[in-house]
């Protein structure tokens, strides 16, 4: 028998050593490292679910559902009818994933912004020309926000179509509709943050309709600007709610989502089940899908996918890139200005009338609040299409009507403008670079020319452009006011490497004889190189 | 299955491989926007220059009976710089004038007006980054106002730089005398107040003529000196050669050895020498 020796220190693991020798006594340690930071799975497990091996029985692979955070919140399975691309798209996870990839970029860019109107703007031009990877983190980060908006969006009508909102997910739809509500928010705020003229006039616009709220509109307008215009702490409240608040509201949203899609299982294909039945939370085990291996590879391969897209899509001068106009300016509001396009519906409600009514009442009121409540109004318990003829209508119609006050929303509706100003903004767009901007510098001679000699023009990049300016001015023709209406470019040489461009439409009132003009310079520089991502 | 590993592992892969490709290309983007920018902030500037400076200043910054030209060749080869004591640079002088404007007009010219203030710091109508667009735009005029104009002649303007050593011509205290009390400004801290050592003899210390010699001697002496003449250059040229104790670093300018000419250091050495 042996005399156990007394111990000084209390050590399991070299008992361990003791009792198995290094070798095993290191492996169980492994082990045991694993199985804990999986919750549940030791080493051997998780090879078997790389190598796509067939579970044993029980199944370990549920323990981490059972017992692991971030396992907790998906299913252990899925019904193979769900378990593709189809019928869900993959859309909720999907917004998650933007969720993330937002969270990710956005703290790149916050290490290099001041949420300050004196340095905002140059923060913005220290990204693109300073910041190893400053334009596309913008750039992403910009394309990332609005595919989450639209995702979002697509999700919910996905999620109508399907009838999955009905009996037992209505508050799974109440909190996904409010996500969705918060997402256009968030994504509203984070306009205002480069402090460019896009930035200033879109946020303008959106936060006017706060002051269509009713009793406390003019309290409500100023809290969310700051005072009368937004300024210093406009500024410093929207980056607040963009990168706290608002995604605080989200993570606890998505919580609350995702827990209920645990609780209740994915809704099936409603001609899966019995109409009227919902069986999603027992799902036989010859059609049960686990989530370990397959669901979670092909997770890992999105991810992976997604990754590489939207790397591709911002990598080089010619992919997607995030807008940058002149710095924000109170003083000068751009033509053809609107509000981020997920709003665009609001501004067109807006045109149609009263403020409170069309800005504030419908579609914050009714059209919000109808979302979130929806379930609850309709309450018919048959997710079959044919059952469903009522809502399914309104549904499309929502949608319809929606692209139509989109539309609304444009410039191009109900908003007058003088054609001699629009005919120059052809050329020299305020909202974007246009084709002046982006055209060859050196392909613009000194001289004047006439927009109606576009065929006799000296260059082919004058040509284009004359030709642009002529087509555009016709709208004036047609026009009494602008007898015999007539567009020039004026090209002189200003200053080294910089010309000096005119822009003038003249012609003379045919009722009053009176000759009226309209000019707008442009300085143009040989090396300011439009459109490379900004 | 496999095809989504394999896949997923491409997928995988080629991010990587453009991330690589990213950070190659990124040094040259960055200095591509760079100059992009720069050339936007002369477009902007010329437009401003239109609407505010133009009156003035003339169309193409020829001047008018209101304002001078500014599309000058002196202004660009430092001559005018020189000429009202500036020491700092071309951009320094435009941002400043153009921010805070001049108290009274230009002296020795009859414009009838001042140049008012034009950045918001000074109660002016443009932001900081506005005055940056017109200091870049009247610094475009630089290349053809410089060209067609005498190239400046150099009569003796020899600066000085950093050389010790160096052997100076004949100075006259008279002419250090006032160069102390005005242009380079010496008098204020080493004559009328104390943020320097003084220059007359105080407390158990003789007066700088001296000096130089008792701290080339000293241990602490931290400077290249070999002689009374050549400490006080350095102290002027060289200023934190060695720092008297009891004072910091950099509180004397070191940028002396760009601003004063070889003869102006012989007269201000003279001069030095006279405080026995």
């Amino acid at each position: 028998m042996r005399i156990p020796r007394p111990k000084i220190l209390s050590l399991p693991f070299l008992d361990d050593i003791e009792e198995k020798g290094v070798l095993k006594a290191s492996t169980d340690l492994a082990d045991d490292v694993v199985t804990r930071v999986t919750a549940g799975l030791n080493i051997s497990d998780v090879r078997a679910v790389l190598r796509g091996d067939p579970p044993a029985r029980p199944n370990p692979r549920l323990t981490p559902h059972a017992d692991g955070f971030w396992f907790h919140v998906r299913p252990g399975y899925y019904s193979n009818l769900m378990d593709g691309l189809y019928p869900t798209f993959r859309l909720g996870w999907l917004a998650t994933f933007f969720f993330a990839w937002e969270t990710l970029t956005g703290i790149y860019l916050m290490i290099f912004y001041t949420p300050s109107p004196i340095v905002a703007y140059e923060n913005m031009l220290d990204i693109l020309s300073n910041v190893p990877f400053g334009r596309w983190m913008r750039d992403t980060h910009k394309l990332g926000g609005e595919l989450m908006v639209l995702v979002v969006a697509f999700h919910m009508v996905r999620t109508f179509i399907t009838g999955s909102y009905k009996r037992p997910r209505q508050f799974t739809w109440a909190t996904g509709a409010l996500l969705l509500i918060f997402t256009l928010f968030v994504s509203f705020f984070g306009y205002l943050l480069p402090w460019d003229q896009l930035s200033l006039w879109a946020v303008t616009i959106g936060a006017s309709t706060a002051e269509a709220t009713p009793f406390i509109g003019r309290e409500a307008d100023l809290l969310m600007r700051g005072g009368p215009e937004i300024g210093a702490n406009g500024l410093l409240r929207a980056y607040l709610l963009h990168v706290i608040v608002l995604p605080l509201i989200l993570i606890v949203l998505l919580s609350v989502h995702y827990y209920k899609v645990i609780i209740h299982g994915h809704s099936l294909p409603p001609e899966a089940e019995d109409a009227g039945v919902d069986t999603a939370r027992k799902v036989p085990m010859n059609v049960r899908t686990y989530f370990m291996p397959k669901i979670l590879t092909r997770e890992l391969v999105y991810v992976a996918a997604l990754t590489l897209i939207l790397l591709a899509a911002s990598a080089f001068t010619f992919g997607y890139h995030a807008p940058l106009e002149p710095h924000a300016d109170n003083l000068v509001t751009p033509l053809h200005t609107t509000s981020p396009w997920y709003f665009l519906w609001v501004q067109g409600l807006m045109k149609l009338g009263d403020k409170f009514i069309f800005g504030a009442l419908i579609p914050f009121g009714i059209v919000f609040g109808t979302l979130v409540v929806w379930p609850y109004i309709e309450v018919g318990r048959n997710r079959r299409y044919g059952a469903r003829r009522i809502g399914l209508s309104i549904a499309a119609g929502s949608l319809v009507l929606t692209a139509i006050l989109t539309y609304m929303g444009t410039p191009w509706f109900a908003v007058e403008t003088s054609p001699d100003q629009e005919a120059v903004a052809v050329l020299l767009p305020q909202t974007s670079p246009g084709p002046l901007r982006l055209a060859d510098w050196e392909d613009i001679p000194f001289g004047t020319l006439v927009a109606s000699e576009w065929e006799a023009a000296p260059t082919r990049t004058t040509s284009k452009l004359l030709k642009l300016f002529d087509n555009a001015l016709e709208r004036g023709r047609d026009n009494s006011i602008y007898g015999g209406v007539e567009g020039f470019m004026m090209v002189e040489d200003w200053q080294s490497n910089l010309k000096k461009i005119t822009l003038r439409v003249a012609w003379i009132n045919s009722e009053t004889g009176e000759p009226g003009e309209f000019n707008e310079v442009f300085f143009f520089h040989r090396n300011s190189d439009y459109g490379q991502g900004e | 299955m496999k095809y989504y590993v394999v896949g997923g592992t491409l997928a995988f892969i080629g991010a990587v491989a453009l991330l690589i490709v990213m950070t190659a290309m990124e040094p040259a983007r960055m200095e591509s926007f760079t100059r992009s920018y720069e050339s936007r902030q002369i477009e902007q500037g010329a437009l401003i220059f239109e609407s505010s400076c133009l009156p003035c200043h003339g169309p193409q910054g020829g001047g008018t009976p209101l304002g001078p030209p500014l599309n000058r060749a002196d202004l660009f080869n430092g001559e005018y710089l020189t000429a009202i004591g500036w020491s700092g640079t071309l951009g320094d002088f435009l941002r400043s004038t153009i921010s805070a404007g001049r108290a009274v007009p230009t002296e020795g010219t009859n414009f009838p007006q001042r140049m008012p203030t034009w950045s918001e710091n000074f109660g002016g109508p443009f932001r900081p980054d506005q005055i940056e667009n017109v200091v870049a735009y009247v610094m475009n005029w630089g290349e053809r106002a410089s060209a067609g104009a005498e190239p400046t002649e150099i009569t003796g303007d020899v600066m000085m730089g950093s050389d010790i050593f160096i052997e100076l011509p004949e100075g006259e205290a008279e002419v250090g005398e006032s160069l102390a009390a005005g242009e380079l400004g010496c008098a204020a801290c080493h004559i009328l107040s104390t943020v320097g050592p003084p220059w007359e003899a105080t407390g158990g210390l003789p007066g700088m003529a001296i000096r130089g010699d008792i701290r080339i001697q000293q241990d602490n002496y931290g400077g290249n000196a070999t002689s009374g003449d050549e400490y006080l250059i350095e102290a002027v040229v060289e200023t934190n050669a060695h720092v008297v104790e009891g004072f910091q670093p950099d509180i004397m300018p070191t940028n002396f050895s760009e601003r004063i000419t070889l003869q102006d250091m012989a007269h201000l050495l003279a001069y030095i020498k006279t405080f026995e």
